[in-house]
């Protein structure tokens, strides 16, 4: 396989002072002195307000001491209490001793704690700061030169809402959270069955970022599975906060304006998915997984698409298929036409369109650019701004300044009732993060248009299908019209009957047996037949 | 890698772009009521000499013309036979980018340089044969499916069948054969070169005892699409019209209407021809650079950079008559070019094939 180029990687600095002092910590031993390394790790962790160092005696050797050492803000301090402190202070020194069959004391304390999450054992200092920056208990014993560990952490989360970017209106009305264990939760829920992989890979070297891999072994394919896990492990970046930044670095095309990786929020869509043979990766503080890899033809696929009835999904994605090309060749066919081909519209419609041209002060295609960049900054502001001004602004940029605008004579309102047509076409596409790709591949064709007319926008078509058939999605072709195998796929992509309930081929593992939801034969309940 | 669906579609859709505007004419001019029948001989004959091509590129898997010449003809022989291939394929790149400039300059944008089309369409080409074989046959699904739609559409709008119109097609061979064949040779030629793009892609396919029927499938589907063409444009402007007319297919398109709602069909038609015209420029170029990269062991997309180059110039200098492209596809061109393709590079390289075969070769 061709070696991957680096393109995407954060550069780090080297040999800054910090860097130096990480090497210096990451070779650091722990010491058998409690005290020092105790004082290490408040060094190390400067002094802060939420490190808990709490100091017992082990049982039966009151000069033996032990520290159990947290983090207030991540760990369940419930749960230290109940499995290591109070534990350890109601033990006796009878039921110690006979626990520690090895002499090393830290063996005796691991059999003797009932905690149910495993315990770990770390040798290196920068293995224990690590243990602590993510949320775990550490057990250090005086005279020991190693340190115990287990997960107590207690992420901040929220309660489950709904997916506020791929609402539907049936189908499972609950979406991802920030974290990363419920939402493996209600994955695991959804699809349960043993061969459901899930791996950790730790991300960032600052933020030490949990990110899972989820994917089913078997279907989905071994060698994008080991490519996804190769690339993960190559990331070297100080900080990962949502799956978006994971994008940008692992990617085929970095600066192609397609999304090659789908987003949603939605468990029923990750299931799904991952039951088709792609990997999902879930971070933790995010509740966005993302789903490799992805495929052109998601682009007009919903989640409602599995609980409508067979004809209607079917008529709504051809529907969004349609909305999709309309709302990128809209507007430069409304310019190539009205400035090149005003033969190819009928007479009155014509004339139409000449009377409201007249007195418009800029050339059709100007007044084309800046009506679509207008329409793009109201549909920008109406996103970012906070939910009470969005349709203020909304109603204010589309009606008020539109109806002002024609009024004023700057743009004719056959080109105004075009853009918006486009618009509002680009909001049928159910994925939002593709909806950026449109208004970029919008501009070039509108340019085309301008200049050449029909055969302008023709030749940028060709171009933009060669762009798109030259993108692959972790070395997956991003848009395949016909598989290989599959002579009816096409039809399979924009038609669900009622025999497939499920999607009748996997599109990443064609070999692995369909299964299709089967139709029980209607009979009626009165004859029985 | 490409698959033989994929082939398929690269080699009908080039063809059926090459000839859809220039068929009607460059048959009709010789054969006029006949001229059906010189679509079919043109098809059928296209169909061997490229089963041929195929052949060879299935029993040298991997490799392009450029590669396995040279294992059978030595240095020299190899670099001759390619080069004539490669050469033809890049003068067809560069007359077809000239062609779809002229036709949309004298038919709808008068106004318009030709070099402000005939860039674009080149640099399309360029783009799309330095993303690779690969990318080319993914776009092939696309670009086929679009095009099949549209021509289709546009058949039917304009296509009423009925015994009168029929009748413009007697009294068939009334001349006799020759004017049929002579008319055959031009058509040929076009599906010739549309299919021998095998020897260049046979590399990257997959499935290579596939390619054979996936090219001959090719051709005669696009065939079939183009004898409904001339049968249609024959029988509904008459032969006499239909060698008049520079364009015929347009012409003909320019007739039909649909009052209120589509006033102009031949734009449509013709938008679906540069969509495919652009195609197939692409993969003249990306063909011509394969295989003069392989003769000369110099990777294609430094060689489709350099051929981008060097075609700039002549495809935007001077924008003569558009009767001049209508020379370059007359018989004695069209049969001297084939004759030299097949004689220069298909009969040595099948020969030497066959002696080395015959030796115990691979």
């Amino acid at each position: 396989m061709k070696p991957r180029r680096s393109f995407g990687r954060i550069p780090r600095p080297i040999g800054t002072p910090a860097e130096a002092d990480d090497n210096r910590q990451d070779q650091s031993e722990l010491s058998v002195d409690l005290d020092e390394n105790l004082r290490t790790i408040e060094s190390i962790l400067g002094n802060a307000s939420d490190l808990a160092v709490r100091r017992l005696a082990l049982p039966g050797e009151p000069q033996s001491s032990l520290a159990v050492v947290y983090l207030t803000s991540l760990v369940n301090t419930e749960n230290v209490s109940l499995t290591v402190i109070e534990p350890l202070l109601s033990l006796s020194d009878v039921a110690y001793r006979s626990a520690a069959m090895a002499a090393d004391p830290l063996e005796s304390l691991r059999l003797t704690l009932p905690t149910v999450r495993p315990i770990s054992t770390a040798g290196s200092m920068k293995e224990l700061i690590d243990s602590l920056l993510e949320g775990k208990v550490v057990m250090l014993i005086d005279g020991a030169s190693g340190a115990l560990y287990f997960d107590a952490l207690r992420p901040p989360t929220r309660l489950f809402q709904l997916p506020t970017s791929e609402t539907t209106v049936i189908g499972p009305q609950i979406g991802l959270t920030e974290s990363v264990d419920d939402n493996l939760a209600l994955i695991r829920s959804r699809l349960k069955h043993p061969r459901l992989r899930v791996e950790q890979v730790i991300i960032g070297r600052k933020s030490r970022t949990d990110v899972r891999i989820i994917y089913l072994e078997g279907i989905a394919p071994r060698e994008v599975v080991d490519e996804l896990r190769r690339r993960l492990h190559e990331i070297d970046i100080d900080m990962i906060l949502d799956p978006g930044v994971i994008r940008d670095l692992i990617t085929d095309r970095p600066y192609s304006p397609f999304v090659m990786e789908r987003m949603t929020e939605r468990p029923d869509t990750v299931a799904a998915e991952v039951n088709l043979g792609r990997i999902a990766l879930l971070v933790e503080g995010s509740p966005f997984a993302m789903l490799l890899p992805s495929q052109f033809f998601t682009l007009i696929e919903s989640a409602e698409d599995y609980y409508l009835n067979s004809l209607s999904a079917s008529l709504l994605k051809l529907l969004r298929a349609f909305a999709y090309i309309l709302s990128v060749l809209a507007t430069p066919i409304y310019v190539a036409v009205v400035n090149y081909h005003f033969e190819l519209v009928p007479l009155p419609l014509l004339l139409n369109i000449a009377a409201t041209q007249e007195g418009v002060p800029f050339p059709l295609p100007v007044a084309a650019f800046l009506t679509e960049m207008v329409l793009d900054v109201v549909r920008e502001a109406g996103i970012r701004l906070p939910r009470q001004f969005g349709p203020v602004v909304s109603i204010f940029g589309a009606i008020i300044l539109g109806q002002s605008a024609i009024q004023a004579g700057f743009v004719p309102p056959g080109l105004i009732i075009v853009a918006m047509m486009g618009t509002i076409c680009s909001f049928a596409v159910p994925r939002a993060e593709k909806a950026l790709a449109y208004r970029l591949v919008r501009f070039p064709l509108l340019l085309l248009g301008s200049i050449l007319g029909f055969p302008g926008i023709t030749i940028g078509s060709v171009a933009l299908v060669y762009h798109v058939a030259s993108l692959k999605s972790l070395g997956i072709p991003y848009a395949v019209l016909y598989p290989p195998g599959h002579t009816a796929r096409l039809a399979k992509k924009l038609v669900r009957t009622a025999e497939h309930n499920q999607p009748a081929t996997r599109p990443l593992a064609p070999t692995d047996k369909v299964r299709r939801g089967k139709v029980p034969e209607p009979r009626d309940p009165k004859n029985g037949d | 890698m490409i698959n033989p669906r994929q082939l398929f579609f690269i080699i009908a859709l080039t063809r059926i772009s090459a000839l859809l505007v220039l068929l009607p004419v460059v048959t009709a001019g010789n054969a006029l009521q006949d001229a059906w029948i010189s679509v079919i001989v043109a098809t059928v004959v296209a169909i061997l000499f490229v089963w041929l091509g195929a052949y060879l590129a299935m029993k040298h898997p991997g490799k392009s013309l450029g590669q396995f010449s040279r294992d059978l003809l030595g240095k020299t022989g190899g670099a001759i036979t390619t080069g004539l291939l490669a050469i033809s394929f890049y003068v067809l790149c560069l007359i077809r980018t000239r062609l779809v400039s002229l036709v949309i300059i004298s038919h709808f944008m008068p106004k318009t340089p030709g070099w402000a089309l005939a860039i674009p369409v080149l640099l399309t080409a360029f783009y799309g044969a330095m993303m690779g074989p690969d990318t080319v046959g993914r776009a092939s699904e696309f670009l086929f499916t679009v095009m099949a739609l549209i021509i289709v559409v546009s058949m039917v709008m304009s296509y009423v069948w009925s015994a009168e119109r029929v009748a413009g097609l007697k009294p068939v061979l009334s001349r006799g054969l020759r004017p049929v064949f002579g008319a055959a040779v031009p058509a040929a030629f076009l599906g010739l070169m549309s299919g021998l793009k095998v020897l260049a892609l046979g590399r990257f396919t997959v499935e290579e005892h596939k390619m054979p029927k996936a090219t001959a499938l090719a051709l005669l589907v696009s065939g079939l699409v183009l004898l409904v063409v001339t049968i249609d444009v024959l029988t509904t402007l008459g032969p006499a019209q239909a060698q008049a007319y520079v364009m015929p297919v347009l012409a003909l398109a320019s007739s039909v209407f649909i009052e209120g709602i589509l006033e102009r069909l031949d734009l449509v038609l013709m938008t679906a021809w540069v969509l495919g015209i652009t195609f197939d420029v692409t993969v003249l170029l990306a063909s011509s650079s394969i295989l003069i990269g392989d003769s000369l062991g110099i990777g294609h997309r430094k060689v489709a950079a350099a051929l981008f180059l060097l075609g700039v110039v002549p495809v935007s200098h001077r924008f003569t008559d558009i009767f001049v492209m209508r020379q370059l596809h007359s018989i004695p061109v069209t049969g001297i070019w084939s004759a030299a393709i097949c004689v220069g590079t298909l009969a040595p390289v099948f020969i030497a094939y066959l002696i080395k075969k015959r030796r115990g070769g691979s």
